[in-house]
């Protein structure tokens, strides 16, 4: 297809993008990071950010995965032949899934964006008001 | 931070390829109806030749149906829309549209609502920002725009296709 694309531009400056699992690097356990977190590697396990996640193409994040910012994945979530139980993914923000996306987890977001291409396998569920309702000690992505 | 893959034009951004959100073409040619610009729209239409299929704001109809073309729905739908083996169908849920049932077709668009499964396993699901769906889609290629979803997706490749 000879469509022009649609281009996403990340600034991973404006969008507080401080941590970064590097391509080849493996973390396992119970995570939290704060700031936004761009994933070139594989992150699994019990995952917080408080702020933007960001799955780069080649990346792969599993486990149970909370975000509160927004999601934008050109890699992997979840194994790519794992159920929808193995990952569970809830974005308090927008999910974006390019076409080069995979998800076979569970995914759960205030809204979702697919682009043309992405695979998204297992269940999607839009994120209601009052799930969205931050908990004590929860961190909102953008303070302003 | 290092990262690899910067942007030439701003260094501080990367510019990513992520396909397209939505095809250029269908949201213009997206059929809505307008109860007051309907008769107009029946004769200016091209669709109007091939056997368009409409369920007007406002009408009810229940009850299963097979088409053979594009479908139009404002109204409200009780019943299995199908495609006939023989033939290509398309299937547009407008904004005041609500289907409870099954939807097979070569394309879905939806803008309304939807509470069963759609079913596009040869063709391309649309969902936009208005749209409303809930149960399971099966595509081949899809599109979603903020809709709200409550829905396991299931994406049909050519190698699992020959089931459908």
């Amino acid at each position: 297809m000879n469509t022009p694309q649609d281009t996403l531009e990340i600034d991973p400056i404006a969008m507080n993008v401080v941590n970064r699992v590097a391509s080849g690097t493996q973390l396992v356990g119970d995570l939290q990071f704060e700031g936004g977190l761009l994933v070139q590697g594989e992150v699994s396990g019990d995952v917080r950010v408080n702020g933007h996640l960001i799955i780069w193409a080649g990346g792969v994040a599993r486990g149970k995965i909370w975000v509160t910012g927004d999601l934008y994945l050109f890699g992997q979530l979840g194994a790519p032949t794992a159920g929808p139980q193995e990952t569970t993914m809830k974005c308090m923000g927008m999910a974006y899934v390019a076409n080069t996306g995979v998800a076979t987890g569970t995914l759960m977001a205030s809204r979702l964006k697919l682009y043309d291409g992405a695979d998204l396998q297992g269940p999607f569920k839009t994120l209601k008001l009052a799930d969205r309702v931050p908990v004590l000690n929860d961190i909102v992505a953008h303070k302003t | 931070m290092m990262i690899d893959d910067l942007s030439e034009k701003n260094p501080r951004t990367m510019e990513v390829d992520v396909g397209n959100a939505m095809p250029a073409a269908q949201a213009a040619g997206m059929p809505v109806l307008h109860a007051q610009l309907q008769t107009a729209l029946e004769e200016e239409t091209p669709e109007s030749s091939q056997a368009l299929t409409k369920v007007a704001d406002g009408m009810r109809f229940a009850g299963n149906a097979v088409l053979r073309g594009p479908c139009s729905i404002a109204g409200l739908v009780e019943g299995n829309l199908t495609q006939a083996t023989d033939a290509l169908a398309s299937v547009v849920v407008t904004e005041t549209g609500k289907v409870t049932g099954d939807i097979t077709a070569q394309k879905i668009s939806v803008m309304g609502q939807t509470l069963g499964t759609l079913d596009s396993s040869q063709g391309e699901v649309t969902l936009h920002a208005t749209a409303r769906v809930q149960g399971l889609v099966r595509y081949r290629r899809i599109q979603v725009n903020g809709a709200d979803l409550n829905a396991t997706l299931e994406r049909v490749t050519s190698a699992n296709n020959a089931v459908g």
